[in-house]
């Protein structure tokens, strides 16, 4: 799950310097001319947090990419959106679509020497689904726990192969498996490890750990990394990088400019007059992902005001979406339209609800003749980050000017995630409609933790259907 | 000075130490709701139990407090709390410490070795117009907040100039010039602030020590101005200006935050914040400790130098 208000963002744009473009590819050269040179390291700002490695703790946004330098997935997704075999070799599933067998990729090993095989993958099968945690042999699962609540069992079958059996056919299942990139191939030794599963992570990655604080993850060469490029050259080609989390957009800006740092990242939503700036410096080259992402605000029908639906329409009325995009955004992205981004097969214009201040005051009225309350909710925004602070007092403004008051709570990335789950919040911006398919996104928007398994452990904490997803969509 | 003095000194050590400390500790108590309910979000209730017991809060406010001062004084300042496992507080205080003490040490000698011959010299020369322009320009230097130093350093040092690096700390082994050179701009920031608040401190001092009678009487046996400046104003003078300084030592441990976030140094003033944003109680209350311990020593340490520095302020204190 990913959350950003601060980060409200529909485009990451990684800037680095040009000289250096060619020692961060890890992509195979077109041509012998092209040849990466070999070796160096890079510094790398980032504006997230890193709290911790194990299957409850959620890297966020640009968090998740340093992590991924560490981890793999078993499956990953193709750049035309197919989700493909990675760390496996190959998923074969059934003519129902309720049993999935998938073959761990031979040659393999995790950055501790354990070999990647049938074991490893039921191992983290079984801890991202609870059982382990169940049995007392592994932390929780976390979210994961509902992601996963369609596996009925994982069997292995032979030393490389697994089969997974579902309950209901699902045949996106590939998806769940990729979880937007989050569902990473741990080492069994990390899973199970005890106290440090959130402190030390072990993956396949190109990359191992050397040393990972709640504001740095430095990383050095795996030398045994499985991957080459197309001249058979082992990969990666750089030595090392280091992640640091830098929360205020001017010390990432003045970090590249300055040549402290190589490379940085930063959202769309909130910086987005510094990512216009280093567009026009020369010395620095902006690469910037496609439009996919729609930052959302949830409101929480659990609890009130949100269990009205006049307050629900009170607020999705209440925000001016084109104004919040020329104020925040500066037009660098599109007005939203859909809860989800055109790439995904659920974008649907229709009913999603406009702006229109006259029909948000009419719902606010109609919220306090309902109730005797005037439309009156908390909204957390990233402590420290005065983007976010800034975005959520633009949403503020909105609120006002329907006569809604909005108080903002200060909260850290992760402490919003973590508060997010056992919904203590009445109402929160998450980027959560990502990617190009529905399973990542399906189970926070229509299912509730135990992902709509009867028999789930999960159903047993009385958590009920999670967030409502109004189509408040904001950029 | 007598024994008396120093047991005295030590008991009020003590009991500032213990006050904030278990204040702390009581704040752990009155939250909300359990503390291991926010330490392990997502933990079963078997594993907040166990956890309520390891940290010792079943024991009630006095028996926790007990087993963590217990902790504490040996070393173990707790731990961390992650979804899967923990960890300890020490191994991150290992990291900030060195990080703000270096910071704290290289700021308060910066500021000092400024502040005191700006000081003497602007009391010297008092309403001429040396004074006044030292006076008017560190009255618009400690107008300047020291984020909006650090960022101007940072824009032409470190962008416009490539002089100096922006971000991150070098310990010592990386070399003793990266080091500095990334120390030199954090250090400024903080010290122009205080150069101008210890300047006029000392200004202040010096003035009213020149008018002492002993002053014109150094000067009717013939003395040097320098020697009657170093002397005999100076070092009377000098009380309020150390004591201030020993506030700001504590301060500068805990209290650089924005600094500290700024140029990524990311020392004890990041980990209280850290500790605070992520609801790690037994972290902050091991900090806050920490911190205070920092803030009573330093103010003792100021007031056994008080005694040498100006041997008046010693007698008063016997005699008392």
């Amino acid at each position: 799950m990913k959350q950003l208000f601060r980060g409200g963002r529909r485009k990451v744009a990684a800037v680095m310097a040009i000289a250096l473009v060619a020692s961060l590819s890890q992509v195979a050269p077109t041509n012998a001319a092209e040849k990466p040179k070999a070796g160096g390291t890079l510094q790398v700002g980032i504006f997230d947090s890193f709290p911790g490695y194990c299957m409850a703790d959620n890297l966020a946004n640009s968090a998740l990419m340093a992590g991924r330098t560490i981890y793999e997935t078993w499956v990953e997704q193709r750049a035309d959106g197919k989700i493909v075999p990675y760390v496996l070799s190959s998923v074969e599933n059934s003519a129902d679509f309720k049993s999935w067998k998938m073959t761990v990729r031979d040659g393999v090993q995790f950055h501790d020497g354990t070999p990647v095989n049938g074991d490893a993958l039921v191992t983290n099968l079984q801890a991202l689904r609870g059982a382990l945690t169940l049995l007392g042999k592994a932390p929780s699962p976390g979210t994961a726990g509902g992601f996963t609540a369609n596996i009925v069992d994982v069997v292995k079958v032979s030393t490389n192969t697994v089969q997974v059996n579902l309950y209901r056919p699902q045949v996106d299942f590939l998806e769940t498996l990729y979880a937007s990139g989050r569902f990473f191939v741990r080492a069994p030794s990390q899973i199970l490890g005890g106290a440090k599963c959130s402190t030390t992570p072990i993956g396949t990655g190109p990359f191992k750990l050397v040393s990972t604080k709640l504001n740095e993850l430095v990383v050095a060469k795996n030398p045994n990394y499985w991957r080459e490029d197309a001249n058979g050259t082992r990969l990666p080609y750089l030595d090392g990088i280091t992640f640091t989390f830098l929360v205020e957009t001017a010390s990432r800006v003045s970090g590249l400019k300055s040549k402290s740092l190589d490379i940085a990242m930063f959202t769309s939503a909130g910086e987005v007059k510094q990512i216009r700036d280093l567009q026009k410096n020369k010395n620095v080259t902006v690469i910037e992902s496609p439009e996919e992402y729609y930052p959302s605000i949830w409101l929480n029908n659990r609890i009130a005001p949100f269990n009205s639906k006049n307050a629900r329409l009170a607020v999705s009325y209440a925000i001016d979406r084109v104004d919040y995009n020329k104020v925040r955004n500066r037009n660098y992205v599109s007005p939203a339209k859909s809860i989800v981004g055109p790439n995904n097969i659920m974008y649907n214009e229709k009913g999603f609800i406009q702006y229109d201040l006259k029909k948000a005051k009419e719902a606010a009225a109609a919220y306090k003749a309902e109730t005797g309350k005037d439309l009156e909710f908390s909204f957390p925004y990233t402590a420290g980050s005065t983007e976010s602070l800034a975005n959520a007092t633009q949403i503020q403004k909105y609120m006002t000017a329907a006569g809604i008051k909005m108080n903002l709570l200060p909260l850290t990335t992760a402490e919003i995630i973590q508060r997010a789950f056992p919904q203590q919040f009445q109402a929160m911006a998450l980027l959560l409609m990502e990617g190009t398919g529905t399973a990542f996104i399906a189970p926070f928007v229509i299912s509730d933790t135990s992902g709509g398994n009867q028999s789930h452990i999960l159903r047993k904490t009385p958590r009920g259907a999670l967030w409502h997803s109004q189509p408040v969509g904001v950029h | 000075m007598r024994g008396s003095f120093w047991v005295q000194r030590f008991a009020q050590l003590l009991i500032t130490v213990f006050c904030v400390t278990f204040g702390c500790s009581l704040l752990v108590q009155l939250l909300p709701v359990s503390p291991a309910e926010i330490l392990l979000p997502v933990g079963s209730p078997e594993e907040r139990e166990l956890l309520t017991k390891e940290i010792g809060l079943d024991r009630g406010p006095i028996g926790y407090y007990l087993k963590w001062l217990g902790e504490f004084v040996q070393g173990d300042f707790g731990d961390i709390y992650y979804s899967g496992g923990t960890e300890s507080v020490s191994s991150r205080l290992a990291v900030a410490f060195p990080r703000s003490i270096w910071l704290m040490i290289y700021t308060q000698v910066l500021s000092l070795a400024v502040a005191i011959p700006l000081g003497v010299w602007s009391a010297y020369r008092v309403g001429k117009r040396a004074d006044k322009a030292i006076s008017n320009t560190l009255f618009t230097l400690s107008s300047i907040p020291n984020f909006a130093i650090a960022l101007i350093l940072v824009l032409i040092l470190g962008v416009r100039l490539q002089w100096l690096p922006t971000l991150d700390y070098q310990p010592y082994s990386a070399g003793i010039w990266e080091h500095f050179k990334h120390m030199i701009m954090p250090v400024v920031s903080l010290s122009v602030g205080l150069i101008a608040a210890y300047t006029r401190l000392l200004r202040a001092d010096m003035i009213a020590a020149l008018r002492e009678d002993y002053i014109l009487m150094a000067a009717s046996k013939g003395l040097t101005d320098r020697r009657i400046l170093w002397r005999h104003a100076f070092r009377p003078s000098s009380v309020t200006l150390f004591t201030s300084a020993a506030l700001n030592m504590g301060a500068l441990i805990g209290g650089a935050i924005v600094i500290e976030t700024i140029f990524a140094t990311y020392g004890v003033g990041f980990e209280v914040f850290a500790a605070i944003s992520g609801r790690q109680y037994i972290a902050l209350q091991s900090i806050v400790g920490l911190i205070s311990i920092f803030y009573v020593v330093f103010n003792l340490i100021v007031d056994i130098l008080a005694g040498y520095v100006d041997p008046r302020t010693r007698d008063r204190r016997v005699n008392a």
